[in-house]
């Protein structure tokens, strides 16, 4: 067990970071356990503690009387400096045991800009970074979460890794795990492995060759055994009324970036918006019934005490009982200052409607994400919202009050011209227009918020080039040249992060030497602009011969080998061809939640199907 | 209307929150155990809660004070039983008194003693301390510059004021009971007061320039008023 001195503590920023200790923290009885996780985002507490694919695994796992799961986040430079200077190993908020002395070690993978963090985290445990240094006693190491759809950058450090949807396949691990140490005499690695990689959704990445054509590009992914699947389609949790999840979150001592109850109304979004690799990942949509969400709530509000609630799913508005639910949950808090909230707001009267009844308190700002500026690029990424359908929109938060709008963007999308960058000018320019109509006065506050398009894996804009990051930059020039009203404000930030993104989100496994070497030469919360150096990065890539513009500057062909294809959420490349072709055509692709089928494929190749109440009625 | 005035401890589980997290530990506690808390008007009601100070992170405290209030009545021993049952490792319920005088002070402008002990590391020797203590006492005043980060317009600047510390020294230091441990009994006043960290600070400056003052621990024992326990004030 680690103990840490006040020396240490004092000395350092927040240190109820590395404290633990929270209510509904979970603390087992080791006598008892046959299987232990530690789960991790690799980020600072703050941000791990937000985030709600752990909080489900945390529950699921301790739900178990057998197994134990606990949390580690990645120290704070000042806390790591300290940690190294006295040899205090990485450890657990939990039982306070070294990462080591687990049998699993799970990183979720958020986004691509905290790999580094995870190198640093295993070499604060004592592990070995590449997973073929790693020995018999040591953890497994399991990645899991949105980065699956391409973990080629990472596969030489991890041992395997969860395809999709966790809280179902992370037990049939666990119980491979115990039956394999009762029946193993070797307790030999690669047995393990085998065993895991016969689990639906379970990819072991050096169970794979790759092979590269002469010219630099990928020619394939060859498995090396005869029992391994050639692809790993994700896991999808086919009943999300009864599947277990989060009804005790932990409630930390100290802020957290999203400090509320998370009510996850459904998974998944049928909208269809080409440039949305969560559209893909998580199709189908299966909602949970407004019964099971009110007792859910309860259950939380009464275990927690928290005093405020997110009503979670990628777009929540378009939950189908949502009328229904916010009457049930404001009758059940009346008099209670219980606060609920919508993270996403679709652009329509009705989400305002939905947003005025549950702010009657506090009037903070509403944000809408048009994406694009004009309507010819709105048609191309499948956005399906008009300026008609903002301006009215707006024109309802308005009236009830709103005087504070945030509006997304992105930059550098598929046949994206200057006309479009300057569109989005234009329409904030309306904005600001109808808010002096409608009011009278001049006192509205238009954020135009754009940032660098990223083309992701297994989306329709898949093989698209990056912009470069002289483009970006001209194109953010234009557009700062075309807001001259002061009452808005532009929000943009240097493209370099999103070029990175853009670079390792499409990468191959040759990356994982660049990561490796980037880590060496001490980068570290890359995602965090503060901390980032970019010109570390260019000379990782540089000193591994890498040309990083055959990953992101590079338009692919159809018929190209992709480095990802293996790891599927189950999508139809030709869904996705077809789509590419559709928006270079403009043309729009219909949500198939109520209609008829739009051919992605993922029902069929998952045998899921969609669960919408009120399409069911 | 009712009002209780609580005593409650910050133990070591605690110790590293800030004075606004150990709040919301509080009030999340009191909706937890399903207490009829009151709310201020207005856009952003908070729960009426106040506290008799706001303790630094990194010090923990035998005794800390904060008078709840509820819309409804509630006799003594439910409140006591119900928000004991909820409250979390590092936080006991000592006592609870419902406060029956229509009007009563906030106790945030009653307090004028804060009595703090702290337990210096064993590389210090107990001779070395005893010196120390001795030499405090002893000099006329001491002064130690404490340094701000300016705010508003002086933003980025460090702002740096000289101050006695023996004008907020309401007796001279003594040994503690247990090894290692100093005691101090702070005046607050609504001119100010001084941090326990800061006599540490000033000990290190002046007469143990070995010390590591991270690795101190602050507890604080008592806070009174008139020489008066808080709780025997209502």
């Amino acid at each position: 067990m680690i103990k840490l001195s006040p020396a240490v503590l004092q000395a350092v920023s927040k240190p109820a970071r590395y404290t633990g200790g929270e209510v509904n923290a979970v603390h087992k009885d080791y006598n008892k356990i046959s299987c232990s996780f530690a789960l991790s985002m690799p980020d600072v507490y703050e941000v791990g503690m937000s985030n709600l694919g752990l909080k489900i695994l945390y529950e699921v796992l301790n739900s178990r009387t057998d197994i134990a799961a606990e949390r580690v986040y990645t120290p704070w430079p000042d806390m790591e400096e300290k940690m190294r200077e006295n040899n205090i190993p990485l450890y657990t908020l939990e039982s306070f045991r070294e990462l080591k002395e687990f049998d699993f070690i799970g990183f979720s993978l958020q986004y691509e800009l905290i790999y580094t963090n995870i190198l640093n985290m295993l070499d604060l445990a004592g592990i070995p970074i590449f997973s073929k240094d790693r020995t018999a006693e040591m953890p497994f190491i399991i990645g899991g979460g949105p980065c699956v759809y391409n973990v080629e950058p990472i596969a030489e450090f991890f041992d395997f890794f969860i395809i999709g949807e966790g809280e179902e396949v992370i037990l049939e691990v666990a119980d491979a795990y115990i039956k394999w140490q009762a029946q193993s005499k070797t307790h030999d690695r690669v047995e393990f492995l085998h065993r895991v990689a016969a689990i639906s959704g379970i990819y072991v990445p050096s169970f794979y060759r790759a092979d590269y054509y002469e010219n630099g590009l990928f020619k394939g992914l060859t498995p090396l055994y005869d029992d391994i699947p050639t692809t790993i389609n994700k896991r999808v949790v086919k009943d999300m009324e009864n599947v277990l999840t989060v009804e005790k979150p932990i409630v930390p001592y100290i802020n957290i970036v999203h400090d509320r109850l998370m009510l996850e109304l459904f998974r998944g979004c049928s909208r269809g918006c080409r440039f949305c690799q969560a559209g893909i990942a998580y199709r189908p949509v299966r909602e949970r019934s407004s019964e099971r969400l009110r007792s859910l709530a309860k259950k939380m509000i009464n275990n927690t005490g928290y005093d405020e609630m997110s009503l979670t799913s990628l777009s929540s508005a378009d939950y189908s009982c949502l009328p229904v639910l916010i009457d049930d949950l404001t009758e059940d808090y009346t008099g209670e200052k219980m606060n609920f909230s919508l993270p996403s707001l679709r652009i329509d009267s009705f989400s305002i409607d939905i947003a005025h009844k549950l702010q009657t308190t506090r009037k903070s700002g509403l944000t809408f994400a048009p994406e694009a500026g004009t309507q010819r690029l709105r048609d191309v990424i499948n956005k399906g919202v008009t300026e008609e359908d903002l301006l009215k929109a707006c024109s309802a938060a308005f009236k009830h009050g709103w005087k504070t709008v945030k509006l997304y963007f992105m930059m550098g999308l598929p046949t994206e011209t200057d006309e479009d960058v300057i569109g989005i000018a234009t329409l904030a320019e309306k904005v600001v227009a109808l808010y002096k109509e409608i009011k009278g006065r001049r006192d509205v506050k238009v954020t135009v918020s754009v940032s660098c398009f990223v083309p992701k894996p297994f989306t329709p804009f898949q093989w698209f080039g990056q912009n470069s990051k002289a483009e970006f930059k001209r194109k953010q020039q234009i557009l700062k040249e075309h807001i001259n009203n002061r009452a808005i404000q532009f929000n943009y930030h240097d493209s370099s992060t999103s070029i990175l993104e853009g670079i390792i989100s499409r990468g191959d496994r040759r990356l994982s030497k660049v990561i490796y070497r980037a880590y060496k030469k001490g980068a570290k919360f890359d995602g965090w602009s503060e901390m980032f150096k970019f010109p570390i990065w260019e000379e990782a890539f540089a000193e591994e011969g890498i040309d990083t513009s055959q990953y992101n500057l590079r338009t692919r062909d159809f018929d190209e080998q992709l480095p990802w294809e293996h790891t599927t959420p189950g999508v139809k490349k030709q869904f996705l061809i077809n789509e590419w072709n559709k928006a270079m055509q403009q043309e729009l692709t219909h949500d198939c939640r109520r209609s008829s089928c739009t051919g992605c494929g993922i029902c069929q190749a998952l045998d899921v199907g969609i669960i919408d109440w009120e399409g069911n009625k | 209307m009712t009002v209780f005035r609580i005593e409650i401890t910050k133990e070591e589980q605690l110790r590293y929150i800030s004075h606004l997290d150990y709040a919301n530990l509080l009030q999340r506690a009191i909706r937890r155990a399903g207490l009829p808390a009151a709310y201020s008007e207005g856009f952003n009601p908070h729960m009426k809660v106040s506290f008799a100070s706001a303790m630094a992170v990194g010090v923990t405290a035998d005794a800390e004070y904060a008078d709840v209030e509820l819309t409804n009545n509630i006799c003594q021993p439910e409140f006591f039983d119900k928000l004991k049952a909820v409250l979390p490792a590092g936080m006991k319920l000592l006592r609870a008194k419902e406060i029956t005088s229509g009007r009563h002070q906030s106790m945030n402008a009653l307090v004028d003693t804060a009595l703090y002990e702290m337990k210096f590391p064993d590389d210090i020797t107990a001779d070395e301390l005893q010196a120390t203590i001795d030499q405090f006492n002893a000099a006329p005043t001491l002064i130690f510059v404490r340094e701000k980060q300016g705010k508003g317009a002086k933003k980025g600047r460090i702002i740096k004021k000289e101050i006695d510390i023996k004008q907020f020294l309401a007796s001279a230091l003594t040994a503690g009971e247990a090894d290692n441990v100093v005691l101090a009994a702070i005046k607050v006043s609504p001119l100010g007061s001084i941090k326990p960290i800061e006599i540490i600070n000033a000990l290190k400056i002046n007469y143990l320039p070995t010390l590591d003052s991270n690795a101190v621990l602050i507890n604080r024992k008592t806070l009174s008023a008139g020489g008066k326990n808080l709780m025997d004030l209502i």
